[in-house]
């Protein structure tokens, strides 16, 4: 984004490339008729692991998707599968043969098969002769064995997103892909949903990838998150280190409520119009940086909001929402910043009052060049 | 964004199907381009003369007089009945709907027929009237009962899209209409009126394409209108071609401007509202029972009581009862035949229509519907002469026919084959195919099933409209070969009536499935 760029090593501490991959992704390219959709990107999945592409709608994450599926071609690099080469530009292996199971958006479950007979479509056979009790037990992974008999149309949006999770599991996919399973549910099934997803995910050991883009699920669900933009990777690594250590302000803003205020290094102490920050606290600042204006990432439950007198207020309240366990606020600083914190719901400051706003970060913080230079 | 396949502009399948498109909707074209250009090359002297005919020119008047004073009458029948057995307090609506519906089982020709030899100069009313000293009815045939069978047996094409129309009214606006204080009246003309004439318009003009094409009520009526005409003199090519392309002029403007009355119905938002505004007639209601029972006492009962007091009388060839087997046999032949060809060679187009490419498919769609705008004496007589010039070994035969059935009803079979592709969506083929199944076992555990049923009902209205055809059949049969409809109008040409009383019941069969199945693609709401 800028060219000034932290000079220490930022994490993840731990390796963000999987020891024992079943998906490797290489250099992948994807045009639609002239626009670089996908470009350059390159990942890999790790044997059980569930990992998350989060990012806004249009950046892709269907595509790549499909071209793991083996329901599109690629234009560039390769895609490997258990060490076998399935995608290279004019080669495809068709999907049939991949191994790779999906739940598609729209769920597509078989309009004319009951619900047993859309799981059990793709067990061959000959797996059904040797274990006939193969169907009951998906059935039952996912609660649905009373519903055996009945067809798609007559059962609640949950009951067909478990339908389609469970027909795509029976053939024992070596990968299963999930594209936004959840976006046909209300959202209050949907936290519900994304708990028995991963437990469901975790006791058969499926290594998994979903799309989403909603942050709070990606965050909750995931052992690690790829952040995509524009067809590229913006960071990834597990849910604590990016929401701790983003490295660009698009996944600060993406993941949760963000707010950059300046401050300004002299020493060890960085001041800014809350108060002064240890340079210590400040992931990978380093001495060179002295005497430099930078701006520092503020989550509402970095800082403390109370009422106080104008004389010693830094700010005024110009708006609040209620969140339910707690009221977000908005707070105009009086150098005309403006930052978002929280306070609990029992806490009555009334809007357009004047308001201290303190820094109480007990972790470390993370910080970026100035937005504005000059 | 269009996917596309590395190298190849269009996947192996589509452009299979684009291919065949284009082939298949070229032979559709061919009869009416090679009739269009018959008529312009008339000489311009000999073009002049037929024009300036004075028979041209009272044909021409006929067509126009006969056409507008049926969409008319049947508006003026229509909307009332509409309003009456949809938004009033009537009891037994749904019965009532039923009724008003019915005429559309009667295929026109038919209720001709009937009203020919119920109110036709021998016919059963003026025998009765005789003894009353009524010497002689007003005439049955010309304009007059061109005119009221025409209107008896389209209104329902009005009847239909106005009812529909008034169902996606909001209840509410009405309420709302009275409590912002705006007058009864002026609540039906600013509010109800102006949202719905566009389905009356378009029913209207649905009803003066039937009138413009239909050959068989005008012919029994003997009115002279340009089907007749082109029927009569179709042995004079240069004059019924210009005559054939006056009127498939006339039936192409009638559709372009039905198109895009059409367009503005069904691009109006389709809310379905639990309830339909309801206006309460209070001690009126039993009496505006009167309208919808006059209509069908005229549409339905008349014929009906016609047809089986046929039954009684003593049909020229044996027995009243006795089975046509040939002629059944024969129909069923020419329909099925007809019905595969169709059913198979409109897939192709369907599947670019349905699934939206290439971007030039519009041409394709546009030149396989030529059947809507072309009455069935046109393709009749189009066939007569590319027949016997190009194709003489052909000429006369059964493909040579079941060729004008295709191009007649060609349109038919695309909405249906259309419903029937778009019913599999791609996701559940792809679904299919990551679940571990080939292209080929997918297609056949799940496009084929999904498939199926729309593409049998297609294939059974395709069937049934063929049966009941007339104009292609009578211009276009082998010699000798005879089907249920050539029965009917042999015996209507000849007033034995006994030998039509079963095949008419048979054909009105035919003719009330079709039309169950018609509606029943058009939506729930029939």
């Amino acid at each position: 984004m800028n060219d000034l760029k932290p000079l220490e090593v930022w994490p993840p501490l731990r390796s963000n490339d999987p020891i024992d991959p079943v998906l490797e992704i290489e250099n992948m390219f994807k045009n639609f008729s002239g626009n670089q959709v996908l470009s350059n990107l390159s990942f890999s999945v790790g044997k059980g692991e569930l990992l998350t592409l989060l990012g806004p709608s249009g950046g892709g994450k269907t595509t790549i998707l499909r071209c793991i599926a083996g329901l599109q071609e690629i234009d560039g690099g390769s895609i490997k599968i258990h060490d076998e080469l399935v995608s290279s530009p004019g080669m495809i292996v068709p999907p049939e043969k991949r191994g790779v199971g999906i739940v598609f958006q729209n769920l597509a479950l078989f309009p004319h098969l009951t619900v047993g007979q859309n799981v059990s479509f793709g067990i061959n056979s000959y797996d059904l002769e040797l274990y006939p009790e193969k169907v009951d037990d998906l059935l039952k992974l996912v609660d649905l064995s009373h519903k055996k008999d009945c067809y798609p149309h007559e059962l609640s949006g949950g009951q067909k997103q478990r339908v389609a999770l469970a027909r795509s599991l029976a053939p024992n996919p070596s990968i299963l892909l999930l594209d936004e399973p959840f976006s046909s549910i209300d959202a209050g099934l949907r936290i519900a949903m994304r708990e028995e997803l991963r437990t469901v995910l975790k006791t058969t050991g499926t290594t998994t990838i979903f799309v989403t883009h909603d942050q709070e699920e990606a965050l909750s669900i995931s052992d690690r998150v790829l952040i995509l933009k524009n067809g590229r990777i913006e960071q990834s690594g597990t849910p604590q280190d990016l929401f701790n250590y983003p490295r660009s302000r698009f996944v600060a803003s993406f993941l949760g409520h963000a707010s950059f205020i300046s401050g300004f290094l002299e020493g060890d102490i960085i001041s800014t119009i809350m108060g002064n920050v240890n340079r210590k606290n400040i992931y990978g600042l380093s001495k060179e940086y002295d005497k430099l204006s930078i701006e520092i990432l503020f989550r509402p439950e970095d800082l403390n909001i109370k009422k106080c007198s104008p004389k010693k207020s830094n700010g005024t309240a110009t708006y609040q929402r209620y969140l339910g366990e707690k009221i977000l606020y908005k707070v105009t600083l009086s150098n005309g910043e403006v930052i978002q914190c929280s306070a609990p719901t029992t806490s009555d400051i009334p809007l357009n009052s004047d308001v201290c706003v303190s820094i109480e970060s007990k972790g470390r913080l993370a910080w970026f060049p100035p937005s504005r230079v000059g | 964004m269009k996917p596309r396949f590395g190298v190849r502009k269009y996947p192996i399948v589509v452009l299979f199907s684009i291919i065949i498109s284009s082939v298949i909707a070229g032979l559709i074209l061919i009869p009416s381009i090679w009739l269009i250009l018959t008529a312009i090359t008339v000489p311009f002297t000999d073009l002049i003369a037929i024009l300036s005919r004075e028979k041209t020119i009272q044909i021409l008047i006929n067509s126009v007089v006969m056409v507008s004073l049926t969409t008319v009458c049947a508006i003026l029948i229509a909307v009332p009945l509409a309003f009456i057995t949809t938004c009033s307090d009537i009891p037994y609506k749904r019965f009532w709907t039923v009724m008003v519906c019915l005429p559309l089982v009667i295929p026109s020709y038919i209720g001709a027929f009937a009203y020919v030899s119920t109110f036709g100069p021998y016919g059963t009313v003026q025998k009765m009237l005789f003894q009353f000293g009524v010497e002689e009815l007003p005439s049955i045939y010309g304009l007059s009962g061109t005119v009221i069978v025409l209107t008896l047996y389209t209104y329902p094409y009005v009847y239909l899209t106005t009812r529909s129309s008034l169902k996606t009214l909001d209840p509410h606006s009405i309420d709302v209409s009275r409590t912002l204080g705006v007058s009864r009246w002026k609540t039906f003309s600013k509010l109800i009126w102006k949202q719905i004439y566009p389905a009356v318009i378009a029913g209207g003009l649905l009803v003066a394409l039937y009138c413009l094409s239909d050959f068989g009520t005008p012919a029994i009526m003997r009115y002279d209108v340009f089907t007749r005409a082109i029927y009569i003199k179709r042995f004079d090519l240069g004059f019924s071609a210009i005559l054939s392309l006056i009127l498939l002029a006339l039936a192409i403007v009638i559709l372009s401007i039905e198109s895009k009355f059409h367009k503005s119905v069904s691009t109006t938002k389709k809310v379905d509202f639990k309830e339909t505004f309801q206006i309460s007639f209070g001690k009126w209601r039993t009496l505006l029972i009167g309208f919808p029972l006059i209509i069908s006492f005229f549409g339905i009962i008349i014929p009906l009581i016609t047809f089986f007091g046929w039954f009684s009388l003593d049909p020229v060839s044996g027995n009243v009862f006795s089975i046509p087997y040939k002629h059944i046999f024969n129909s069923v032949l020419v329909a099925f035949a007809a019905a595969i060809v169709i059913t198979l060679s409109s897939t192709p187009i369907a599947h670019l229509v349905a699934r939206k490419t290439p971007s030039w498919r519009g041409i394709i769609q546009k030149a396989s519907y030529i059947g809507y705008a072309m009455p069935g004496v046109v393709i009749g007589l189009a066939l007569i002469f590319f027949g016997s010039r190009y194709l003489g070994s052909y000429y006369q035969t059964l493909p040579l026919l079941i060729f004008a059935y295709v191009i007649r009803f060609f349109p038919l079979s695309i909405g249906s084959n259309v419903t029937a592709i778009s019913s599999v969506d791609l996701e559940l083929v792809h679904a299919s195919r990551t679940l571990g199944m080939g292209p080929i076992r997918s297609f056949f555990k799940i496009t084929f099933p999904l498939v199926t049923p729309s593409w049998l009902a297609g294939f059974s209205l395709v069937f049934l409209t063929v049966m009941k055809e007339l104009p292609i059949t009578l211009m276009l049969r082998p010699t000798g070969f005879e089907t249920l409809v050539t029965l009917i109008w042999k015996a209507e040409d000849a007033n034995f009536y006994g030998d039509a009383a079963l095949p008419i019941v048979m054909l009105l069969i035919v003719s009330g499935l079709s039309m169950v199945l018609l509606l029943m693609q058009e939506g729930p709401n029939p």
